[in-house]
């Protein structure tokens, strides 16, 4: 029996070569299990990369505008933590497989903490999402559009910092498609043209206090603000999930390998299960947060 | 054990099954294809920073850049290089799949590209401006 049978416990039986594995070490039930596990998650992908891919063909402007309000710098951070989470999971699995404990737990660490330090940036972004709110509310008599981050929120007002523009001169128009920049690039007096993005970015936000009486609508940039938003949560939602589901047996095999236990073709199926939520990133980033 | 493999060196054909040579641990450097990948990160952001005037240019240099990438940590991370016939196997049927989804997806995308060439409006005439969302 060879060695590396003999250490994942696998007694191939003797009969002619199979013509459709390759001659050699029979590939190991667990690692033909794992990548049939991968196939079906590339479908599942698939099946929400599809949608997404009909839904930005229906509103392509939409989607374009609203993801250029994203973060890029944090994506991109994001896309070189799991790039190097995926050169420790190798690495981690190169020292199983040499017997190297210390090795081992050193790179199952760093997988971990950049695993970790994902689902951390991640939480950032979303967490500015959902105090980024569009609002349409009076002041005075006139009623704006406001939109921009709310700072403070109490029983009698909210405080929002941001921009706003007078509502009136395009009626009907939707808050749900409505971006901050679309509001700082609107003209404050009817007479003057659009400013321009560039011109818009100079322009500097502004601390505006609502008064919750005074609102008629309220909308934050959660899946529910528009089509595009819906794509993003849940595309990076279920990617996300699948990051701290791949922490459960990075866990377990830290834990294991802290008491000295190390279980190489377990090691390497776990590798091919981070690897594969690497390339789904590596995808969703162009896809999401630059075109 | 391992005198018998030696036996069995100079006709691969002769092997019984099950009774093979250990498995060489293919040597991949790693760290050599963790600084290409950072590269073709640092590529894919200068390509989205530079827009051409096609969308359709744009869609698809980012997802060449995108796949090149996915080559890289499918084939050295995962090992895809030195796996055999049965892996690549399992592996044709997701990706012919997703090529079919794609393919026939491009008559409704494109159908409808030609009626979206307007920015469509933030405006819309019907309903009251204060109507509740």
């Amino acid at each position: 029996m060879s060695q590396a049978t003999a250490e994942q416990d696998y007694l191939p039986e003797d009969h002619a070569p199979d013509p459709v594995i390759s001659h050699g070490d029979p590939t190991p039930p667990g690692k033909v299990a794992i990548w049939l596990f991968l196939a079906s998650e590339i479908m599942f992908f698939v099946a929400l990369l599809g949608s997404y891919i009909v839904l930005r063909a229906g509103s392509p402007r939409l989607f374009s505008a609203h993801a250029a309000a994203l973060s890029k710098p944090l994506a991109a951070t994001n896309t070189v933590v799991l790039i190097f989470s995926s050169l420790t999971m190798a690495l981690s699995v190169e020292a199983a497989q040499q017997g190297k404990r210390g090795k081992l737990l050193l790179f199952l660490t760093l997988t971990i903490l950049c695993a970790l330090t994902f689902m951390g940036i991640k939480s950032i972004e979303y967490t500015d999402k959902y105090f980024h709110h569009t609002i349409v509310a009076k002041d005075g008599n006139k009623f704006y559009v406001y939109d921009g981050h709310q700072e403070e929120r109490n029983g009698k007002e909210v405080t929002l910092l941001g921009y706003r523009m007078p509502l009136g001169d395009q009626p009907g128009m939707n808050v749900h498609l409505i971006s901050q920049q679309d509001v700082a690039t609107h003209p404050n007096g009817t007479d003057s043209d659009a400013l321009s993005p560039d011109e818009a970015k100079k322009r500097p936000a502004e601390t505006f206090k609502i008064l919750l009486a005074n609102i008629n609508t309220d909308l934050n940039y959660m899946p529910s603000k528009n089509i595009f938003y819906s794509c993003y949560f849940v595309l990076t939602g279920v990617h996300g999930l699948h990051v701290l589901a791949g922490l459960i047996p990075l866990t377990l095999l830290l834990i294991q390998a802290i008491r000295g236990k190390m279980f190489p073709p377990h090691t390497e199926y776990v590798g091919l299960y981070w690897h594969f939520v690497d390339l789904v990133w590596i995808f969703l980033f162009p896809l999401l947060y630059l075109i | 054990m391992m005198a018998s493999a030696a036996h069995f060196q100079d006709s691969p054909l002769s092997e019984p099954h099950g009774v093979s040579q250990p498995t060489p641990r293919h040597h991949v450097n790693y760290l050599m294809i963790f600084f290409a990948l950072v590269a073709l990160t640092v590529v894919t952001v200068m390509v989205a920073l530079h827009r051409f005037d096609n969308e359709l240019v744009n869609v698809l240099l980012a997802l060449l850049v995108a796949s090149i990438k996915a080559t890289f940590v499918a084939v050295y991370f995962m090992h895809l290089k030195f796996e055999g016939k049965l892996i690549y196997l399992i592996l044709f049927v997701p990706m012919a799949l997703t090529i079919a989804l794609v393919a026939s997806l491009v008559p409704d995308i494109a159908h409808g590209l030609h009626h979206v060439m307007a920015p469509p409006p933030l405006v819309r005439h019907d309903a009251s401006p204060l109507a509740p969302y």
